[in-house]
């Protein structure tokens, strides 16, 4: 009996260390399915101060259709954020368009996502490398990075727009890393909704470790150009860590494929 | 080669995420189409992948369909790959139309040759 149960421990401890490692020593891994990543468990406690490796949102990331929160928890517009959403024409939420009518800069033009839609939608597996005087984030998404200034910078008080601002990270506890982001342009959505934002928009990211395999991330969007109080676009979003060595699969919207599916599917749509 | 069966089945239950990137307004959700064709050309991309099937009615005529399933990332998981099809592969497609009567659709799911059906 003693020795089942000592096995019994010892396979939970593992199991609870260590995530699936199928996917490690391949290539293009596409994300976990949702069995795998409910099996990740929260693991052992988590580093100092430490958020490398390879970690997957899973479904919840990617967030497509009725599974995203397409204004669940956006607060009333502002006089000018009614006007901007009023030109929008996405494929989800509220706002939804026809399919010929969509205007959406990403899935219909090949624009970058930008910052924060980058992890409001199509919020697939990244890699995160921390840096002496950064911490960069890579995203499989559009295969497209930022960096995390740690290194005492100020954030800019006029910057040029940018697809994905300007970003600087401070670790508030030992394991709970803030990162704070303005200079976004305006061109970019900040989901699939059509929901718009200003140059003005500030951004906070609370990633918080909860664990060897287990990172929170909660997004708070303030932009009172357009939105009358701030609002979170993610409240503890659970990212389970890959196998260090996961290789991902290239998801890129390149222009070209964007386009030929608006006009081979999406303009034949158009009822005469 | 059987043009074109309409199945009036409803929502069923369809693959997470079949849509993803685009609204569903203007595609026929509620009904179901299967076709049976050749396969003329696969495009593995994002945001949609898109099988080319030639179509010949009941006359004789043949229509070239333009059908699209979700992206590149979805789809691998449910175990499509680049090389699921090539040019000359006969296979049924379960579809929805377009409500515009265009001979494009979004693909509930295809059986291949060998009786593999992807969805």
């Amino acid at each position: 009996m003693r020795t089942r149960c000592t096995a019994a421990v010892i396979l939970a401890a593992t199991v609870s260390l260590y995530p699936p490692c199928a996917m490690a020593q391949s290539w293009s891994f596409p994300g976990l399915s949702n069995d795998a990543f409910a099996a990740i468990a929260t693991g052992g406690a988590a580093p100092r101060r430490d958020l490398t490796g390879e970690w997957d949102p899973g479904a919840a990331g990617i967030a497509g259709g009725d599974n995203y929160f397409n204004g669940r928890n956006t607060p009333p517009f502002t006089p000018l954020g009614k006007q901007m959403v009023e030109r929008n024409r996405p494929g989800h939420g509220p706002y939804s368009a026809k399919v010929y009518e969509g205007n959406d800069p990403l899935t219909t033009q090949g624009d970058p996502s930008g910052f924060p839609r980058i992890v409001n939608y199509e919020f697939r597996p990244i890699r995160i490398v921390q840096t002496p005087k950064a911490v960069v984030i890579m995203y499989s998404f559009n295969q497209t990075w930022r960096i995390i200034w740690t290194d005492g910078r100020k954030l800019p008080e006029d910057p040029d727009p940018r697809w994905f601002g300007y970003s600087v990270g401070r670790w508030e506890d030992d394991t709970t890393f803030v990162v704070d982001t303005v200079g976004m342009t305006d061109r970019t959505w900040i989901d699939s909704g059509g929901y718009p934002h200003s140059d003005a928009m500030r951004v906070q990211e609370r990633y918080h470790r909860v664990g060897m395999n287990v990172l929170e991330l909660t997004v708070t969007i303030d932009d009172p150009e357009v939105y009358t109080r701030p609002f979170q676009s993610r409240d503890r979003l659970p990212l389970k860590r890959l196998p260090d060595g996961t290789d991902f699969l290239e998801q890129v919207y390149a222009a070209s494929e964007v386009t030929e599916f608006k006009s081979e599917i999406s303009d034949q749509t158009k009822t005469p | 080669m059987i043009a074109l069966v309409v199945a009036c089945v409803g929502l069923l239950s369809q693959p997470r995420a079949m849509l993803a990137h685009h609204g569903a307004a203007t595609f026929d959700t509620t009904n179901e189409v299967t076709l049976e064709g050749t396969v003329t050309a696969w495009t593995w991309a994002n945001p949609h992948c898109i099988l080319r099937v030639d179509i010949k009615a009941a006359d004789g005529t043949v229509t070239n369909w333009s059908v699209a399933t979700s992206n590149v990332a979805d789809v691998s998981k449910r175990g499509w790959s680049r090389r699921s099809f090539n040019p000359g592969d006969m296979v049924t497609l379960t579809i929805q139309p377009a409500k515009s009567g265009a001979p494009v659709g979004m693909i509930r799911n295809v059986v291949l040759p060998d009786g593999t059906k992807l969805q």
